[in-house]
């Protein structure tokens, strides 16, 4: 039987007025259109803190969500250790050194080719430790994943470009290092 | 498209779109398995919360279920919601009881019940039943999409602190009730909800002058048609929202006129200070006694979710019908052009967002690729035919619970009825369909239960699928029908996406 | 000579483009074309380096701290048949021979082959396919005028036979990585690598064993002296010169003076060479030859000629240019500062040290060692041929050796120089690399020895 309106019966219409609203925001969420542009799930976020490698596709979604920024900020607080926390400034010269929780952060700048600089992470209370993932995070809360081998004789060797993001990040007095086994 | 029309667009719903990906992105969650993490009517029971603002009671369970969670590992409340199972109160029952079996509780005061978790605190007990555990994870989901993590675990942070006191949960609870709320006070606009109902009313009132109008098939055809051809930009203008909103509309005109004519304030949802209606009553509403309840849901829970009723793609093709119920029966040109065409206008959605060319949407929008009505009609049969075939099934197997000689097949002490039902059995390769279920309790009560809801459903698909062949066998025929429909959708598709719309 | 060492591998052949010592870094890493790329075969590369395990330092060190930096011209990504090319390269680097990709060289080595602690060399797979994918480059590099050699291990070799090399090609199986080094003119001189404590043990030996021979030296001259005595062919009066006594002599003179438990002794008997010498040996002229049998060299009346030059760098350049042969520096003559004693200072900017050697009349022919007391050099050039004894010289020769540019300790060394009227047998010469110095079965030569010290 088809469903009948009367436009005259005010009482309906009044009553009918008032809970279209729920019953269309109903319909609405459980329609099977997807919405435009979709959303970086939260579920997803929490899976990515854990894994070693980087993810172009949420790591440009963080970019431009602030409100994921913090949201991924504090799954990396919860979820990983602090490793190197804000410190005073490298010092400036051939050598610096930032001192961390149980490691240490070298940064020797190349003879070979003087544009290039060494990191050497020191494990200095694990000296075989496994492999882990580091999270620099700025005062923005953007926090860049950095996957780190299993180190040798407790120390681990990166070699960078001294315009590198990384290293910029690794020397900013005002990044806050964390690490994730 | 500017920022500025974007914003407008993402409203012209009522809901914008940010609280939409927001709410698919928890219902569409997945678990370890790859399928689902929440079933169907977990989802439905939240988007009723959201939709009712109905949420307060449920925030506050979920304030105690993290309790419970953060006092049952070390490793952080969140590790009970994001476990990579699929949210079954059995499933949260035996995590539950795995990390106890690690590790006692980290304070007093918690005990496990057969029904769920009891929590005796200073100030009080509270029960958080495991059977609520699945729509409380699906709500935890949902609020971490929209109030975030950040805010939503500060609060529950400063609860931790004191948890062995039941006031800092209320705390909590409201705090995050209280975000929520502001929430969906950006992401919901009632004055735009109230405007399509408006349109609605002024549509339906001129179809007959003003009296009493049929709303048929053919009445909502010709309001989208009128919207394809309307200069404002409103969701109307999509096939499957406009439907909707009829569904909607006389959803609520048939709550409307059972409550009567009782005085009730202006509006909803605009300040609860003021005095308005409780969403409560709402929620009440929209489940009204002898209102049709799609039956669907109770093959996801247990005892019935151990059996594979309906796959995956099988559900999906009758949630629609069975959803709307007798609305299927009186609209079934609607539903058919809901899945059909409605399927269409999502791809051309999809290809204008994404820039394809002129050349594409054109060929998209001429419906050369849309599924006739008659195929779909057939795939409605053969589901009918197959919730025959898993009826006799589960027939058997009771059958053969409930007698001691089952092992004996001799054909002649088994009736024909049986005998159809045995050869179902054995043809039906399905989990839940085999030989060690006649001695499993659990699955015969699943049977039991999954038996009504299949009976349910195949007298639904058969009445459709009745209509439909009556359809069919008057002229023109839902190949006439199809024809026609295609005409009409094919003009509204090139006035929506060809390059003047 | 400059040399390019590539890399067998069956994608092509791989330069090893350049290697260079970092100071304060962990781990020795190897890098793509000089780019902040790592690749895989680092972890293998810095265990081949470092002690215990690697022999790189062990072989050629000690180094500073820190650890080296490879750069390859292309990706290896596994396996360990790059280690024979490698040990190679870092050879010719210590000596400064190594070019790089833009550098000017003469030659270019191509290898395959794994070396184990003991300098054995491994064979590896695929050898036929790594030459065949190498020749294009390489017979290019031949038709260019370059000396281009293939070097495998002797497990090897059958696959080398297979190869069907074109003749601008030399192909060689060879089972050790000393055996490769020696054949491109590069040897192992020593077993570097010691500590500290070690290599003072070792310079304290070595001190040790050049004054047992001394002593040995001594002894066999008294018994010569008092057979000649006896024999009444000299007085003992004649066997005081007037003058310094013969290069010969001299050597012998020497030994008998480092019997004594006092070393003041031997200054006295006029050892070391002094500049010049020609003096010395007109004087040793007048003399009979002493008759000694082994291992005592044969006395003769004249010896070679040497001259020590220090060199600086110039008022424009620094010791690296004079090193890498932008800068031939100036050169300074060494006066002695006694007989035979010669003394030099780096804080005068001292970049090498240049020894010019003459033969002496009726012994064209000519050998060389340096025999390391303490501290070392570095070899600019290898040691020319003419000055291994085969060559007869009608002419003075020079030849020159590097200092380190940040010495921590003296630089102690003798110079052994040993002429002949015929070629110098190879044995009698590898006993005077080997500061075991034996005539055995040949007659007409003549030893001259130059101490000499370079303070830090």
């Amino acid at each position: 039987m088809k469903p009948i309106f009367d436009p005259g019966d005010q009482n309906a219409v009044e009553q009918a007025s008032r809970m279209f609203g729920a019953f269309h925001r109903l319909e609405q969420l459980t329609l099977d259109d997807a919405p435009p542009g979709g959303r970086l799930s939260f579920a997803r976020l929490y899976a990515y803190v854990g894994e070693a490698e980087t993810d172009p596709e949420v790591e440009a979604t963080l970019k431009d969500s602030a409100s994921l920024r913090a949201d991924y900020r504090r799954l990396v607080e919860k979820f990983s250790a602090l490793f190197i926390p804000l410190a005073i400034a490298a010092e400036s010269g051939k050598e610096s050194v930032r001192e961390g929780v149980g490691c240490r952060l070298r940064f020797v700048t190349s003879r070979a080719e003087p544009s290039q600089t060494y990191v050497i992470v020191e494990f200095t209370e694990e000296p075989n430790a496994l492999a882990s993932t580091l999270f620099l995070c700025d005062q923005f809360d953007n926090c860049h994943k950095v996957p780190l081998e299993a180190p040798r004789d407790g120390k681990v060797q990166l070699l960078l470009e001294n315009s590198s993001d990384l290293l910029i990040r690794l020397m900013d007095k005002n990044t806050v290092i964390f690490r994730r086994s | 498209m500017d920022a500025q029309d974007a914003k407008r667009h993402a409203f012209e719903a009522g809901l914008s779109d940010s609280l939409r990906a927001a709410f698919r992105n928890a219902a569409e969650a997945t678990a370890a398995d790859g399928e689902l993490m929440f079933p169907y009517s977990v989802s439905r029971d939240l988007a009723k919360a959201v939709a009712c603002r109905n949420y307060a009671m449920l925030i506050l369970q979920l304030c105690h279920l993290v309790n419970i969670a953060d006092a049952n590992g070390e490793d952080g409340w969140e590790v009970l919601f994001f476990s990579g199972k699929r949210a079954s109160s059995s499933a949260f029952r035996g995590l539950i009881a795995e990390r106890l079996e690690r590790r006692d509780w980290r304070r007093a005061g918690f005990e496990v019940t057969i029904e769920g978790i009891v929590i005796s605190y200073e100030d009080g007990r509270f029960n958080v039943p495991f059977a609520r555990m699945p729509v409380l994870a699906a709500l935890m989901y949902f609020l971490l999409e929209t109030v975030g993590y950040k805010a939503a675990d500060d609060a529950f942070s400063q609860m931790l602190q004191k948890a062995t006191r039941q006031q800092a949960v209320s705390k909590a609870a409201n705090q995050i009730s209280r975000q929520l709320y502001e929430y969906l006070g950006d992401h919901l606009r009632a004055a735009q909800e109230q405007g399509k109902f408006e349109q609605i009313v002024s549509y339906l009132s001129e179809v007959n002058g003003g009296g009493e109008a049929e709303i048929s098939d053919a009445v909502i055809l010709s309001f989208w048609c009128m919207q394809t051809e309307a200069n404002e930009d409103n969701d109307f203008k999509q096939y499957r929202s406009a439907l909707r909103a009829f569904v909607a509309f006389v959803k609520a005109i048939e709550g409307g006129k059972s409550k009567g004519a009782v005085a009730r304030p202006a509006s909803i949802g605009q300040d609860r200070n003021a005095g308005e209606i409780s969403p409560d009553i709402l929620t009440a509403d929209m489940e009204l006694e002898g209102e049709w309840q799609s039956p669907l849901p109770l093959l996801e829970s247990e005892p019935a979710s151990r059996i594979r009723f309906l796959n995956n793609r099988e559900q999906k093709d009758v949630s629609l019908l069975m959803d709307w119920g007798p609305l299927a029966t009186a609209w079934p040109l609607s539903l058919l052009r809901y899945e059909t065409f409605g399927f269409t206008q999502s791809r051309l959605t999809q290809a204008a967002r994404s820039g394809t060319v002129g050349a594409e949407i054109d060929k998209i929008a001429s419906c050369t690729d849309t599924e006739n009505f008659i195929r779909r009609v057939e795939r409605i049969g053969e589901l009918g035919v197959h919730a025959s075939e898993t009826l006799k099934a589960s027939a058997w197997i009771l059958h053969q619970a409930a007698h001691d000689d089952a092992d004996s097949e001799d054909d002649t002490v088994i009736d024909a009825h049986m005998l159809a039902a045995r050869r179902a059995f054995k043809k039906l390769n399905r989990q839940g369909f085999d030989e060690v279920v006649q001695s499993n309790m659990d699955l015969i009560a699943g049977h039991r239960t999954g038996m009504e809801v299949m009976l349910s459903v195949r007298d639904r698909l058969a009445a459709w699928h009745e209509i439909a062949s009556e359809i069919d066998a008057s002229p023109p025929g839902l190949e006439g029908q199809f024809e026609a429909d295609t005409e009409c959708f094919k003009n509204g598709f090139h006035r929506l996406y060809g390059e003047n719309g | 000579m400059k040399t390019r060492i590539y890399i067998g591998t069956p994608s092509g052949p791989v330069q090893v483009e350049r290697i260079w010592r970092e100071e304060g870094i962990a781990e020795s890493m190897v890098c793509l074309k000089r780019t902040t790329e790592k690749l895989p075969i680092g972890a293998g590369y810095d265990d081949f380096v470092k002690r215990p395990s690697g022999i790189i330092e062990r072989e050629f060190g000690p180094f500073e701290p820190g650890a080296f930096r490879l750069d390859l011209s292309n990706s290896i990504n596994q396996g360990k048949s790059w280690q024979f090319a490698v040990f190679a390269a870092h050879a010719l680097a210590h000596e400064g021979l190594l070019a790089g990709p833009d550098d000017p060289f003469e030659r270019a080595i191509w290898l395959t082959g794994q070396v184990d602690n003991d300098l054995r060399l491994g064979g590896v797979t695929q050898v036929l396919e790594k030459i065949h994918c190498a020749l294009g480059e390489l017979q290019a590099l031949a038709k260019e005028g370059k000396q281009v050699l293939l070097y495998v291990p002797k497990e090897n070799s059958q696959a080398l036979s297979s190869a069907d090399l074109p003749p601008e090609i030399e192909g060689r199986a060879v089972a050790s990585a000393p055996e490769l080094l020696e054949a491109i003119g590069t040897p192992l001189t020593r077993r570097a690598g010691l500590t500290d404590a070690t290599a003072v043990a070792a310079a304290d030996r070595s001190t040790d064993q050049h004054r047992g021979k001394r002593a040995i030296l001594g002894f066999l001259f008294l018994v010569l002296i008092a057979v000649v005595i006896a024999a009444g062919l000299i007085l003992p009066g004649e066997l005081i010169p007037e003058q310094p006594v013969p290069s010969g002599a001299e050597a012998v003179q020497e030994t008998s003076a480092a019997a004594e438990p006092e070393p003041a002794a031997e200054p006295e008997l006029a050892i070391a060479v002094t500049s010049p010498l020609i003096t010395e040996t007109e004087a040793k002229s007048e003399q009979e030859p002493a008759q000694l049998t082994d291992p005592l060299p044969t006395a003769v009346e004249t010896g070679p000629v040497i001259s020590i030059f220090e060199v600086h760098p110039s008022a424009i350049g620094d010791c690296p240019a004079v090193h890498f042969g932008a800068n031939s520096g100036v050169l300074a003559e060494i006066e002695a500062a006694s007989t035979g004693e010669f003394t030099s200072n780096t804080a005068d900017k001292l970049c090498a040290i240049e020894f010019k050697l003459a033969p002496p009349p009726g012994q064209p022919y000519m050998a060389l060692a340096i025999e390391e007391i303490s501290g070392r050099y570095i070899e600019k050039d290898p040691l020319p041929v003419a000055l291994k004894g085969t060559q007869p010289l009608s002419a003075p020769l020079t030849w020159r050796i590097n200092l380190l540019l940040r010495m921590q300790k003296p630089f102690e060394y003798e110079l052994h120089v040993l002429s002949a009227e015929s070629a110098i047998a190879a044995e009698v010469y590898k006993s005077l690399k080997a500061g075991n110095f034996t005539a055995a079965g040949q007659s007409g030569m003549s030893i001259t020895t130059a101490h000499h010290a370079v303070l830090p």
